[in-house]
Formats: C-alpha cells, sequence, structure tokens
C-alpha cells in the first residue's frame, strides 16, 4: 500500500531483474555512504564530473523509473538555486580579479561561478548515488540494512515507526486542515490564522499522542520486553540465485569504493 | 535550513560529525525501550507539522519546530531528528549522509537547548510562559540558522556572503515559529498538560527496559 512518503522502490510496481534491486540493501547503503563521502571531499570540477557520470551509470543500471527519481532529484537541484545566484555576486577572493559577465552594477565573478558549479556537481553525484543504491530498496529493507550494519536498534526502531506512522498523521492533518477550511478558515500568516495553525497542530500533538499511548498499552499487554523483533528477509530465491546476488553485492561495493577512492586520488593529483 | 550534500568542506563535515555522533549516542542510551513508540509516534506528528507550507505574499515558508520538538521529547530530540533527517535523505534525497552529523548538529543542538532551558516555564504565570515559549520556538530557529550559517562560512570564504543571506532568509520564519510556538504551547497547556512535562514510563513492566 502507497502512504504518500515511499522511495522510488516502495512506488515502482514491478523493477527489472537486472536493476540493483536485487543488490543486498546493506551493502547498497554503505556503498552509497563511501561514495558520498568521497563526492564531498572532491575540490576540483573535473573530478566532479567523473563523479557525477559514475552516479548517472548506476541510475541507470538501478532500472528505478525515470517518473520517480527526476522529481527527486530536481527538488535536489532546487536547493542550489540560491547558491547559483549568490556565488557569482560574492567578492572575488584576493589576486582574483576575473569578471565573467556584468549586468548593470552586478559583476559575476568567475571563481564564484567555478565554485557554484562544483557544489552542484558535488551535490548531484551524491544524490544521484544516494537515488539509485537507497532508493532501489523500499524503507522497510533500508532499515533492515541499518540494523546489519550495527546502527543501535533503537535507533532502526525509531526510524521504522516513525515512517510507519508517518501516513497516519498526514492524513489526519489533512483531514483536520479541511474541517477548518470548512468553517471558513483561510491560510496565511495573520494573528487569526497563526491562532488556528497553532491548535492544528496541538490537536495533531494531542492525537499523536492519544495514539502512542494506545499503542503503549496493547504492547505492554502483548508482553513487550524491550525488544523489537524484526523479520528476516525473505529468502524465496534459490541458493544459487543468493550466490549470485550475494557476488553482485560484493562487487558493486567495492566498485563503487574503487571509484570514489580513484576521484579523489585525481583530485589530489590535479 | 538543512545542508544539501556536496556544499560542506571535509573538516566542517568531520566537525559536525564528531558531536553529532557523541550527543546521539548518549541520548539513545537515555532513551528507555518504552519510551521508543511514543517518540517515533510524536517524531511522525512534528515531520507532518513540519512539512506545512505557510503563505506569505506570493511565497510561502515550512515550519521547523524543532525547539517545540525539544520542549516535548527533551533528549529524546536527538535521535528524533537524527530518524527524521534520516527519512528526509531516503525518501525525498533532502540532505544527504555525509551531512548528516552537521545537520543533526544544526537542527538537534538547538531543539534540545532551547526545550530544557525554555520547558520548565510553561507552567509559570500569564507572561513568564509566553515568554518562554516565544523564546523557545523563535530560539531555536535562531540558534540553527546562526550554526547553519557558521557550517557554510568556516566552508570557504566564496559562502560568507550566502551564509549572512541564509541567516537573513530565517528571520521571519524565526519570528511565526516564535509566534506559533507560543500558540501552540498555550492550547497545550489547557488541553493536554502532561505532553510539556518530562516523560517518565508510566510504572509496571516497562520500568525495567
Amino acid at each position: 500500500m502507497r502512504t504518500g512518503f515511499d522511495t522510488p522502490a516502495d512506488s515502482a510496481r514491478s523493477l527489472p531483474y537486472f536493476s540493483l534491486r536485487a543488490v543486498r540493501p546493506e551493502r547498497k547503503l554503505a556503498a552509497a555512504a563511501v561514495f558520498s563521502l568521497c563526492a564531498a571531499l572532491l575540490s576540483r570540477p573535473e573530478p566532479a564530473l567523473g563523479a557525477v557520470l559514475f552516479a548517472a551509470l548506476l541510475l541507470c543500471c538501478s532500472g528505478l523509473p525515470l517518473r520517480d527519481t527526476a522529481p527527486r532529484l530536481a527538488s535536489v537541484n532546487a536547493f542550489f538555486l540560491p547558491f547559483w545566484l549568490l556565488l557569482p555576486l560574492s567578492p572575488a577572493p584576493a589576486g582574483d580579479a576575473r569578471t565573467l559577465f556584468s549586468l548593470g552594477p552586478l559583476a559575476f565573478s568567475t571563481a564564484g561561478f567555478e565554485a557554484a558549479l562544483l557544489i552542484w556537481l558535488k551535490g548531484n553525484a551524491a544524490a544521484c548515488a544516494l537515488a539509485a543504491l537507497a532508493g532501489s530498496s523500499t524503507l522497510a529493507e533500508n532499515g533492515r540494512a541499518l540494523r546489519a550494519l550495527r546502527v543501535p536498534d533503537k535507533m532502526t526502531a525509531l526510524l521504522l515507526i516513525t515512517y510507519a506512522n508517518l501516513g497516519l498523521m498526514a492524513r489526519e492533518y489533512v483531514r483536520l486542515f479541511q474541517a477548518a477550511r470548512l468553517r471558513g478558515f483561510v491560510p496565511g500568516a495573520s494573528p487569526a490564522a497563526c491562532r488556528v495553525y497553532a491548535r492544528l497542530i496541538g490537536l495533531l500533538l494531542i492525537r499523536s499522542r492519544q495514539k502512542a499511548r494506545r499503542v503503549e498499552q496493547a504492547m505492554l499487554l502483548r508482553g513487550f520486553r524491550g525488544c523489537f523483533p524484526l523479520l528476516p528477509a525473505q529468502r524465496s530465491s534459490p541458493p544459487a540465485v543468493r550466490l549470485r546476488d550475494r557476488r553482485a553485492s560484493a562487487l558493486l561495493f567495492a566498485l563503487c569504493c574503487l571509484a570514489g577512492g580513484a576521484l579523489v586520488l585525481w583530485d589530489v593529483m590535479l | 535550513m538543512h545542508i544539501s550534500e556536496g556544499v560542506l568542506s571535509a573538516p566542517v563535515l568531520a566537525g559536525g560529525a564528531v558531536p553529532a555522533l557523541l550527543a546521539l549516542g548518549w541520548s539513545l542510551k537515555r532513551l528507555p525501550w518504552a519510551h521508543i513508540m511514543s517518540t517515533g509516534i510524536l517524531s511522525a506528528a512534528f515531520f507532518t507539522a513540519s512539512l506545512i507550507h505557510i503563505p506569505i505574499g506570493p511565497g510561502s515558508v515550512h515550519l521547523i519546530l524543532n525547539g517545540l520538538l525539544g520542549a516535548v521529547l527533551g533528549t529524546a530530540a536527538f535521535p528524533a531528528i537524527a530518524a527524521a533527517l534520516l527519512l528526509q535523505a531516503l525518501l525525498f534525497n533532502f540532505g544527504g549522509l555525509s551531512t548528516l552529523g552537521v545537520n543533526l548538529c544544526v537542527m538537534a543542538g538547538p531543539a534540545v537547548l532551547c526545550g530544557m532551558l525554555c520547558r520548565p516555564f510553561f507552567r509559570a504565570g500569564c507572561w513568564v510562559w509566553a515568554a518562554a515559549a516565544f523564546a523557545c520556538g523563535a530560539g531555536a530557529v535562531l540558534l540553527s540558522a546562526l550554526l547553519c550559517a557558521l557550517a557554510l562560512a568556516l566552508s570557504g570564504d566564496a559562502f560568507r556572503s550566502a551564509a549572512r543571506i541564509i541567516f537573513l532568509a530565517h528571520i521571519p520564519i524565526m519570528l511565526i515559529e516564535g509566534v506559533l510556538s507560543m500558540g501552540i504551547i498555550g492550547y497545550l497547556r489547557k488541553t493536554m498538560p502532561e505532553l510539556l512535562t518530562v516523560a517518565r514510563p508510566e510504572g509496571g513492566r516497562a520500568d525495567r527496559f
């Protein structure tokens, strides 16, 4: 069932077999973390462009539908718009007076443009890698993968409980908001509107607390002893396929680490 | 508020990751298993509330509510915000994995600080609670914006003017959050005051976890 808060893998009805879907989620998450870290260390546009190309290749191999990944990448790029506007207009560093072009009193510096280009490339490389590697697993698989990567049990349980209740809380807020609209509420920033928003959020918190209390009591009645056991991953495929998937997982992880390392090395040598 | 991947320099990323990991470990140790469910559900409610967009003129601002989260959850706000940031990275590609530490410091540090400092005054007389509620909401956004600007400014000279503008852009959000926190805390004082006190296990078997 779709909740409105899904990874591309949650949204996709059927993914092609050759996709990254078969790779073990913990390997994919670890590979995404290593590659993101390597991309963050780059300081030249050329290796950063290489990182984008590698991440784009991963995205193509993931087999994820473009209609699910494109809006996510578009929203990531919206974050970089202020930097594209602000960095070229910032004062250039001492000794670097290169001007790309002038627009009336505004001078766009080449150094600022290069800085904007670098962070845009690095940001897109990390975002594409994350979309391909983490997006090709469902959120439940990612939660289980975090546990396999030795993230504390409390943290993974909290992540999964928060995710499980997101759709419910969003529906509750929409219901409260529509009820307010029916009573003549007009959204805005006026004092009266702020009062209504405050009551809506207050009501949402009260409903969530009441639900939490009911769930806690139900858990205690069923013998909760301070541990959330996660069901093991389904193993419907035959052992030969599982072995192939394990090899593919190790290969993908090694490939991402090698690519990240090679890009950092290239950056240092430039 | 949170910073995208690719913007920050390596020393800033490392400087954010270390205190974030220490604070997260400490707060997870303090969080009993019996409170995981209520923390998760409240965290989902805050996540939903932070998606609310308030129209202002031709644009809109979205709420952060980290001060209120700190006031309601206390130190559990650290793992709650970490879960929210991780969910935003996995679901929407916002933020990212390498910036998780810095973003956690930016969002959760001020939340816990302002929440813990202001919460004792929420049950006080008429103007004291209102001032504390405003300070909790506005102060957390102010400190978060300052930390965000500091992280940007420390990442390179090119980001200094961007950091200044990002800080100035958060001033209206700060005021709105202060006013809204006043309204929400006023409403909770009347309807469910126990939400504004330090959560303790309610007895029985849960005490042991």
